[in-house]
């Protein structure tokens, strides 16, 4: 378990590394610096040009770049956001709190109806309503989630008006009630994408599972049904499940770009959009830089926990 | 007789595709042509426009139609693409095997981590616009990591097998060895993959698109055209109803057809 716990480490930090790299590469190759749209207009001389790009290290060579934006990571320094007029860094620490509670609100929520629905499915494979929402599911699985989150705020924000359908708060208006009814629609949105993921591989487990031995075996010394599906089959179907979660996290860093676009809401992936236009080259990587960072030991801590949970998989780790 | 059940989404897909071929023909319009800007902007479909019209008064049925080419050439692309690719390594990586393949999988496993959208959105960003192939590939480029891991997997299952352990032993050399006793057999996982492929970039160049950051106005894709319903969804439904039709239609063929036919192998796997 350790000697696989290090190897995995070190996997992590071989792929922050190639993350780290390939933003600086391909933020350099772009075609001009950040200066180079707002520079080479007439009004600005070409003095002042240069002094900006040797001030923010533009006009040395990749190498010596490069190296200082390695350096700098080490320190937590991200450069200068040129769109934002502030450290790439303080701009990323006031937006990754929201960009973690919308995230982490819709996997949890997604986690657990997923699992619930699909054991339900799975327990009872064989009635139809149990066919007809695996296709549903099937169906959700299909659709963008850029679309659902359209489609949700088309029907309860603009046609029902129930609903808030952008930001973080209503205009000076703070608290926790404010909060949550801006949080429904896009955590839900995000909710209802990993749910119809999770549940189809839960039920097609908990079916298994189901009709194993060791249920009959359960059953036949008595245990009461309840407790079998709540001990017995859900807890060995969840095993096959968990192992999906980490490959979850990457589709949902891109479902809560989206997602924020859609509901404007104020986190990293509409800063990093935003950054884009604005050939704020320092946001865009810090941001994609942070974002990969989250994803990488996200997954190596759900691998290992699921690892732990399952000793069947320790070894696979 | 189990082919039947392929038949439905074999039949949207491939009536899309037709769709998408016959685009100048089908179309009532031209995709680009802004009929009257003033008066005639987001028109509620009617028997002039069919899907009505979007905020530049162009007509939405033959956006639809030609961004049909769009988005299903794209995907099409970027399924070779990240096909290509991944039967390269993978099988690379299962016939080489010791070093080699360690490098090549912890490359597979690397790029695995990375969130896909993030990294197009980081070229995109570097590059600027593209044009619909260049970003085809590099969709497919950012996609080839569970082909290679498949194709490796299955590779490596073949190798065992009595059929090519023969041929090796008959001093067949090793990459036509691969081609003539190994690849047909991968040919039914493959086809799976690249239909499972199909439908994770389809959604993948929609929202693209939807971002500005895919294919560029005034050319059509499904995703730019539910980009012009922003701000407006509720006044102009039309140009999301009709494109989302079209997407989750492909996309839920393109994943009922994977499902299908994977379910046929594995029974005759069984028999």
């Amino acid at each position: 378990m350790l000697r696989v716990l290090v190897t995995r480490l070190l996997q992590a930090a071989i792929v922050v590394w190639l993350v780290v790299t390939a933003s600086f590469v391909l933020i350099r190759l772009a075609p001009g610096d950040p200066f180079f749209s707002s520079l080479e207009e007439p009004g600005v001389s070409a003095e002042a040009a240069t002094a900006m790009r040797e001030r923010f290290g533009y006009a040395r060579p990749v190498s010596e770049q490069y190296i200082r934006y390695l350096r700098g990571l080490l320190r937590a320094d991200l450069g200068w956001s040129h769109s934002r007029a502030r450290p790439v860094r303080e701009v990323i620490a006031a937006l990754l709190p929201n960009t973690l509670l919308l995230a982490g609100t819709g996997l949890s929520l997604g986690l657990l109806f997923g699992v619930l629905l699909g054991a339900w499915q799975g327990w009872y494979a064989e009635s139809p309503w149990s066919r007809y929402s695996d296709r549903l599911m099937l169906a959700l699985t299909s659709v963008p989630e850029f679309i659902l989150g359209l489609v949700l705020a088309m029907v309860f924000a603009f046609e029902f008006r129930l609903l808030p359908v952008s930001g973080m708060h209503s205009e000076g208006v703070t608290g926790l009630v404010d909060l949550i009814t801006h949080l429904i629609l896009p955590v839900g949105t995000l909710c209802l994408g990993i749910m119809a993921l999770l549940a189809r591989h839960q039920r097609s487990a908990m079916r298994s599972v189901r009709d194993a031995e060791f249920i009959r075996a359960a059953r036949a010394s008595g245990i009461t049904e309840r407790r079998i599906v709540w001990r017995h089959a859900l807890r060995n179907a969840l095993a096959p499940v968990l192992t999906v979660l980490g490959s979850l996290l990457g589709a949902l860093a891109s479902g809560t770009l989206l997602i924020e676009r859609i509901f404007d809401w104020p986190g990293m992936g509409r800063a990093m959009l935003e950054a884009v236009g604005q050939r704020d080259y320092p946001l865009v990587s810090g941001a994609v830089l942070v974002t990969s960072l989250v994803v990488v030991v996200g997954t190596l801590v759900s691998d290992v926990l699921v690892a732990w949970a399952n000793p069947r998989l320790r070894r696979s780790l | 007789m189990r082919c039947r059940r392929l038949g439905a989404p074999a039949l949207l897909l491939g009536g899309l595709a037709l769709a998408a071929l016959l685009a100048p023909i089908l179309a009532p319009y031209n995709p680009a042509a802004q009929i009257d800007p003033v008066l005639r902007a987001l028109e509620a479909p009617s028997a002039a426009h069919w899907f009505g019209t979007d905020p530049y008064s162009r007509d939405v049925l033959s956006r639809l139609l030609f961004g049909a080419r769009a988005s299903l050439g794209i995907a099409t692309v970027a399924v070779v693409v990240a096909l290509t690719l991944g039967v390269l390594v993978g099988a690379t990586s299962a016939l080489r095997g010791g070093f080699i393949d360690a490098l090549l999988m912890r490359t597979t496993d690397a790029a695995l981590a990375m969130p896909r959208l993030l990294l197009l959105l980081l070229v995109v960003a570097s590059t600027g616009p593209l044009p619909s192939m260049v970003l085809a590939a590099v969709i497919g480029a950012t996609g080839w990591m569970n082909t290679a891991r498949l194709v490796r997997q299955e590779t490596r299952r073949l190798l065992a097998t009595e059929h090519v352990r023969a041929a090796a032993a008959l001093g067949v050399p090793q990459v036509r060895l691969w081609r003539g006793h190994i690849l047909p057999g991968l040919l039914p996982t493959l086809g799976v993959a690249a239909t499972l492929l199909f439908a994770a970039v389809l959604p993948l160049e929609a929202a693209l698109s939807f971002l500005g950051l895919g294919v560029r106005p005034p050319d059509a894709s499904w995703g730019n055209i539910i980009l012009e319903a922003e701000g407006r969804i509720l006044r102009a439904w039309w140009l999301v109803l009709f494109p989302t039709l079209a997407i989750v239609t492909a996309t839920l063929s393109a994943n009922l057809l994977a499902e299908r036919v994977g379910a046929i192998y594995r029974r005759n796997d069984d028999e």
